[in-house]
């Protein structure tokens, strides 16, 4: 279980998150929807440390992360296994060694298994024959399939995604999205994802929180929160409603 | 209310530089200590030399070529000038190029060359959140990015000073034949007369230091980049000026020290 405790963290003068109390429980898909600069991806950061908080706490598995050194993190992001808003592939390694990385570095296994373990990632995320190929030399969209795959190599409890469609077509927008949803099922794992995108939060999440101003303005189901009176909540949802009526032709 | 305000606009800079400086100094101690713990990167530290040394060396050696010629034709203009001869001119220019000229000039085109390119490599990786990759995947990118370059460069600034020194060396031999009509072989007497052994010790110490610098400024810096093309922009410029500054700093340091060991 994750645990923010009235967690704060400002970057000079400006404060990016504002006593955010939230609770993520094990094996759910929580999303955090809001507009740029709410303090999302910061607050995924924050979890693995790789920002330090101002104040507050995050809890997970019981242990207040927040007091962490930068050694003591090394056991916390074993746990966790994030995708980034870049793909952020090694560009001097092929896709199969960019997969394999993270194996050989943390786990003692001989190539054979490694190589296993790398295909049938690939296969996971509905990637085949780039495995030689290096980053570059690959579409967009499928960077952001090996870096999911990537992720998903070392058998993370906890999936981060930060943003994992920006820059996607729809086509592949949704094939990513369901594939979020394949493995978080899958690997039961707790996964948290960042997104602006409402229409796929309501598909996917099993709970839905919504920020701005670095603070929470609703959280709940999706059918609660496609209920919820809040501006903010209603303007994300008049753009789910429109895109709903452009498909069956209302425009 | 206006004190507050003033203390704080007077303590923000002092506090950044006070943190910019304890990021440097940590991010060099971390070099340095994580250079000696196993499993060592052999091959990567191979790469890096590669790089660093042999793909440099070409440069350095076209760049000291000129230097040397410059040296013994201004040395010859100057000292006729004053003594009235340019006897001297064989020994004054050797003693030169190996106690300044060949390490300094190998570091600063080093700097400009290998500095810049890793400035906006791990600049690139660290707005495309590939640092933070690292280390999500376990990986301390200090001993994964910095390690590698910074060993490295401090072995590829000592290979280049002695490289640079022997070609300097032999081309102002060459260029005081033709121009002045010294000998080889006087020469090498004039030099024997006024350079030691130590001067070429110290000449490799200075090659050590400026090479273990370079890589260390260049990945402070990237490390520090921020986003947009104009931020490894920035990050490459500052690493290159901060670097050179450095290297001419290090230098007068070092000189001071050896003057004292003379």
């Amino acid at each position: 279980m994750i645990e923010f405790k009235n967690l704060r963290k400002s970057f000079g003068t400006r404060e990016v998150i504002k006593g955010l109390n939230l609770t993520v429980n094990e094996g759910e898909i929580l999303f955090l929807l809001g507009t740029s600069g709410t303090g999302k991806s910061v607050t995924l950061k924050l979890l693995v440390g790789l920002l330090e908080s101002t104040s507050g706490e995050i809890w997970v598995d019981g242990e207040d992360v927040t007091k962490f050194s930068e050694d003591e993190f090394l056991r916390i992001r074993r746990k966790c296994g994030m995708v980034f808003q870049h793909p952020a592939l090694f560009d001097s390694l092929t896709v199969f060694e960019n997969v394999a990385f993270g194996l050989r570095k943390l786990f003692k296994l001989d190539e054979k298994e490694i190589t296993q373990r790398v295909r049938r990632c690939l296969e996971m995320v509905h990637v085949s024959g780039v495995e030689q190929k290096t980053p570059p030399q690959i579409s967009y969209g499928m960077q952001k399939r090996v870096s999911l795959a990537r992720t998903v190599a070392t058998e993370p409890r906890i999936l981060l995604f930060d943003e994992p469609t920006t820059g996607l077509d729809p086509v592949t927008t949704n094939a990513v999205n369901q594939l979020i949803k394949e493995l978080s099922r899958r690997l039961k794992t707790t996964s948290i994802v960042v997104s602006h995108d409402m229409q796929c939060a309501i598909e996917i999440a099993d709970r839905i929180v919504v920020l701005d101003q670095g603070a929470i303005v609703d959280i709940g189901t999706p059918a609660e929160i496609m209920k919820s009176k809040h501006p903010l909540v209603k303007d994300f949802m008049a753009e789910v409603n429109q895109a709903a009526e452009a498909r069956s032709g209302g425009l | 209310m206006i004190f507050e305000a003033q203390a704080a606009r007077i303590g923000r800079p002092i506090e950044e530089s006070y943190r910019a400086t304890r990021e440097f100094v940590s991010l060099f101690a971390q070099a340095i200590i994580q250079s000696f713990v196993p499993p060592y990167r052999v091959k990567d530290i191979f790469k890096q030399l590669s790089f660093m040394a042999a793909e440099s060396a070409p440069v350095v050696i076209f760049c000291l070529c000129f230097a040397a010629v410059v040296t013994i034709i201004e040395s010859s203009f100057h000292m006729k000038l004053i003594i009235q001869n340019d006897s001297l001119v064989p020994g004054f220019a050797a003693l030169l190029i190996i106690r300044e000229l060949g390490a300094v000039v190998t570091a600063l085109l080093v700097t400009s060359r290998v500095g810049a390119g890793i400035a906006a490599e791990v600049g690139s990786m660290q707005i495309t959140e590939q640092i933070d990759a690292l280390k999500m995947l376990g990986i301390n990118p200090v001993r994964f990015l910095v390690v590698p370059r910074f060993v490295a460069s401090l072995l590829g600034g000592v290979l280049l000073t002695i490289i640079a020194n022997c070609v300097c060396l032999y081309v102002a031999m060459l260029v005081s034949e033709v121009k002045l009509g010294y000998t080889p072989g006087s020469f090498i007497m004039a030099m024997r007369a006024f350079v030691h052994f130590k001067d070429m010790f110290f000449a490799t110490i200075k090659g050590a230091c400026f090479g273990a610098v370079i890589p260390i400024f260049s990945c402070y810096f990237g490390f520090r980049c921020k986003s947009g093309a104009e931020g490894v922009g920035l990050a490459t410029t500052n690493s290159v000026v901060a670097t050179s500054v450095a290297i001419i700093i290090i230098d007068f340091v070092l000189s001071w020290v050896f003057s004292y060991l003379y």
